[in-house]
């Protein structure tokens, strides 16, 4: 971008307003210099010594401010008038002093100007009319001028903000909060008390984020004299926060080494598994709905496969399963195993790779791991997918008819895209046909398949941990597939909500082994470490052997999107491996957290919806607009700081989870080897993901660039004094914002 | 509301791309001018079903009609949620994009063209060579000049939202 291309307003209009008097300017500048330069050779020459003669400093405009903000609701007849001290900072006189011209961008004549004396000390009267002006924000520039000034003109920057019908907003106490979802051009005023502190959500309502959109906050003070402009740090943190009993008592939890893959790694097979997901998704609308395609095969008599079971329920046969191999590619993409039946128990049969050279005996659990999953599959998971999300074997008469969920074990998995730990092949539930255009290598049966440990990945132990988690997660999708199929619906689920949904629903499933409960605001010693050791600080998990869940899925995934969105504007539901996985669970959570009466009934209703996926599932499901979904999960998301408030709005929180005590205990308490290490960052920073925009209170005008829609960027606003200060939306370049952007304020009082 | 306007505009795109085409392809693009349907052009709504490794979409169209999967130009996946206007050749459930107009985002009218910069003036050069200077743009689109985007709203005002389309 050239330099300057898109400056500030003001700086914008300090250009303009040069652009327009460069006589005046730069006649006068060399005329004033030779006056003085002549005028101190003939004192210079007087003397006959200029090393010690007098010296004399030239006459200089101050300004005690260069910047004044006007803030009024719309209609109002007058803002007030605001003044500006002009004074001399250097020597001698400042005489023929001038206000003037106004320079508008955009709207012109509701400034004037005027002084009370043409010597300074002077003082400089501004006062605007609002009366005929539409919301929004609006600026001007007005120079002050002396002859004999050497760094005249000085220029004043007026911004105008005339606010919306929102008017002022006494957020009397901390965790009060209100929302502006009417306009993007609502303005608020905001009644300061000092040392106050304001979490202010600048959301993007739009429902992609690909639809990205910039914006200006801007801001004024009522109260004239604490105009001002202060500029910050960029990062923030709450001036005081809460201690938790761990922070307190200055605990810390040492985290064992080894077992675990790279964080980077899990990342890479979550990936794998989404991009598994995304295809499950083309099959689906390549190949139309199951249950028509088994009927267009059959009528143009193609080979479809018996209603018999291809998978055999004697422990100890081998069966002979198709896995797909690749990531992309159709239903013929795929490699044959023999599969073992190892385990086989009331709703579930456990298959496990023979092939010795790719899953050798040293990587295998113990024998017995297999049919105690299998157990735990019918006592837990399988009650737990009827109860919350629905039945996976609902389309089974079509299908195999075996009545039961097939788990498959093999190293196939982890060979694809440097490993995948789990998917569901959606050709699983069309026809078998050997050839042809509808050629589709089909289990016929409603399967998941994981990926197995090995040396680079989960040893065995983890791996066994994970894959009890795993399992409640992929029958979800199983489920979704069904209610798909039986619905008859056109697509399925968007992708960001399918797994966010898969994530709630191994998160409901771990409350059988952590200490969470539904709106139980679950703690980092509730969650995290009853699925990591952590030593007799942490007992929850002591016999280190409960499964592996959050810690490694939802929690990092939800702080690397929270981060990414408030630190680079790159995030949005649905934009990449951390929004499926981290905010899409913690979204579909927040929902079920705020709407629903029964967290099952609620689950299954999104899950089964015949036809809408997404936001229109969620909004038609809680009966809230989308623009209001997003906005108040994404004030109760902002995770920046412990709150050392109650909200009087439970919609600005996450009641099922304690997030700030995770992501602070994680990131401050735990040591590797001795060691601070973070559980969400090796570095242990940024403690909480969310690092706001800190303000001041005063003329505010702080431009943001490319917010995704569904994301928001955050600013933390400080009171420096009693008053009231507005905050309106204005346009990437400061003018007054569209009425059809999608751009919402929100603001909670935290402090 | 857009997609009346939409699809008067895709249609308009569509045989503006067409006649250009037809200078070196007559036949097939004097096809697509004379009747857009029939040369399985589609006007919908974009979601995406594919992510880096998968670079798919599937197509809701605005008529009502059966969800499309989409294949072709690798650009396709940055869409995701938008209107568009494709055309190319259906196969089944299938379309094989040959050409695609972003229409409209978030029930917007959108233009979609290549961004070109001359001095301090970035523009949109649209399909028709047409270059629509852009108000105030984004330092995002700055950042991408000589790529293809899109911007909504008014071209004689600051855009409401745009996006990077390659």
């Amino acid at each position: 971008m050239p330099d300057g291309i898109r400056a500030s307003p003001l700086a914008r209009l300090r250009q303009t307003t040069r652009a327009k008097v460069p006589e005046v300017l730069e006649m006068a500048r060399p005329m004033r210099s030779y006056v003085f330069v002549a005028g101190l050779g003939i004192a210079l020459a007087g003397c006959g010594d200029s090393s010690t003669g007098p010296t004399s400093t030239p006459p200089t405009i101050a300004l005690a401010v260069s910047a004044v903000t006007f803030a009024e609701p719309q209609g109002a007849p007058t803002a007030g008038a605001q003044t500006v001290a002009i004074t001399n900072s250097g020597g001698a006189q400042v005489g023929g002093l001038t206000a003037g011209p106004i320079t508008y961008a955009g709207a012109s004549g509701w400034l004037s100007a005027s002084l009370d004396k043409t010597v300074a000390p002077a003082t400089l009267t501004l006062s605007t009319s609002t009366s005929s002006l539409p919301t929004g924000s609006y600026n001007a520039d007005v120079a002050i001028n002396a002859v004999v000034a050497t760094n005249s003109p000085q220029h004043v920057a007026v911004t105008l903000l005339v606010l919306g019908a929102a008017g002022t907003t006494a957020l009397a106490a901390a965790g009060q909060s209100a929302v502006f979802l009417d306009s993007p051009s609502q303005g608020v005023g905001l009644a300061l008390q000092a040392g106050s502190q304001y979490l202010i959500a600048v959301v993007n309502t739009d429902t992609s984020h690909t639809v990205t959109e910039d914006f200006t906050l801007v801001g004024g003070v009522f109260a004239p004299a604490a105009a001002r402009s202060v500029p910050l740090a960029a990062v923030a943190q709450p001036a005081s926060r809460s201690a938790s009993a761990a922070q307190t008592s200055g605990a810390s939890y040492a985290v064992a080494t080894g077992g675990l893959p790279s964080p980077a790694r899990l990342q890479q097979m979550t990936a794998n598994h989404l991009a598994m997901l995304d295809w499950s998704r083309q099959i689906y609308s390549r190949m139309g709905n199951a249950r028509a395609a088994r009927e267009r095969l059959s009528a143009v008599g193609a080979r479809v496969a018996r209603l018999s079971a291809a998978i055999t329920t004697g422990i100890g046969s081998v069966s002979k399963v198709y896995v797909k191999k690749q990531l992309t590619g159709d239903c013929t993409n795929v490699d044959s195993i023999g599969a073992r039946t190892v385990a086989v128990g009331q709703h579930v049969i456990v298959l496990a790779d023979t092939n010795l050279t790719t899953w050798p005996q040293a990587q295998r659990p113990d024998s017995s791991f297999y049919q105690t999953f299998a157990d735990e599959y019918d006592q837990l998971t399988w009650p737990h997918i009827q109860t919350n999300v629905g039945d996976p074997l609902a389309y089974d008469a079509s299908l195999s008819g075996l009545d039961k969920v097939t788990a498959t074990l093999t190293p196939v998995l982890n060979g694809i895209g440097g490993g995948i730990v789990a998917f569901v092949n959606p050709c699983d539930f069309f026809p078998f046909v050997s050839s042809g255009s509808d050629a589709d290598f089909s289990n016929n049966t409603e399967m998941f398949y994981s990926l197995v440990p090995s040396a680079n990945g989960f040893d065995v132990s983890d791996w066994e941990k994970e894959l009890r988690a795993t399992a409640s997660h992929e029958t979800k999708h199983l489920v979704s597939f069904t209610d798909r199929i039986l619905n008859e619906s056109p697509v399925l689920e968007e992708i960001w909500l399918e797994e966010g949904l898969a994530q709630e629903s191994s998160e409901i499933w771990m409350r059988h082994f952590n200490q969470a409960t539904w709106k139980g605001k679950a703690t980092f010693l509730q969650t995290v470490a009853c699925e990591i050791n952590l030593g007799a600080n942490a007992p929850c998990d002591a016999s280190n052997d409960k499964p592996l869940d959050l810690a490694i899925g939802h929690l990092p995934f939800l702080f690397t999107y929270l981060q990414q969105e408030s630190q680079s504007n790159s995030e949005g539901l649905g934009a990449d491996t951390p929004a499926n996985y981290g905010a899409g669970w913690a979204f579909a959570r927040w929902a079920t957290d705020q709407y629903a009466t029964d967290e099952g009934t609620f689950i299954k209703a999104l899950v089964n919806d015949p036809s809408l996926n997404g936001l229109p599932n969620l909004s038609s499901h809680t009966g809230q607009s989308i623009p209001l979904l997003l906005m108040y999960w994404n004030l109760a998301s902002a995770i920046y700081g412990t709150p050392t408030y109650t909200a009087a709005d439970p919609r600005i929180t996450i009641p099922s989870f304690d997030l700030a005590n995770i992501f602070q205990i994680g990131q401050t308490k735990l040591t590797c080897s001795g060691t601070p290490c973070g559980l969400f960052t090796m570095s242990g920073t940024p403690i909480y993901p969310i690092q706001p925009i800190a303000l001041t209170s005063g003329s505010i005008s702080h431009a943001v660039n490319g917010v995704p829609g569904t994301a928001a960027a955050f600013f933390l606003l400080s009171a420096s004094g009693d008053g009231t200060q507005a905050v309106q939306l204005a346009s990437g370049s400061g003018g007054a914002i569209s009425a059809s952007s999608g751009l919402r304020l929100g603001i909670i009082r935290v402090n | 509301m857009w997609q009346t306007r939409a699809a008067r505009l895709a249609i308009a795109l569509m045989a503006l791309g067409s006649t250009a085409a037809a200078c070196h392809h007559a036949g097939a693009a004097q096809a697509s001018a004379a009747d857009p349907q029939a040369a399985d052009s589609v006007v919908g709504r974009v979601q995406l079903v594919g992510v880096a490794a998968v670079p798919r979409v599937a197509l809701i169209p605005s008529d009502g009609g059966r969800t499309l999967t989409l294949s072709g130009p690798p650009a396709l996946r940055n869409l995701d949620g938008l209107g568009v206007a494709v055309v190319g050749e259906r196969s089944g459930s299938e379309l094989h994009v040959t050409r695609f107009t972003v229409v409209a985002a978030n029930g917007l009218a959108a233009t979609d063209g290549r961004l070109v910069a001359d001095g301090r003036t970035l523009y949109l050069e649209t399909a028709d060579r047409v270059r629509h200077p852009l108000v105030a743009p984004s330092p995002r689109l700055w950042e991408h000049v000589g790529g293809r985007a899109w911007v909504s709203g008014p071209l004689d005002r600051e855009p409401v939202a745009y996006g990077i389309i390659e």
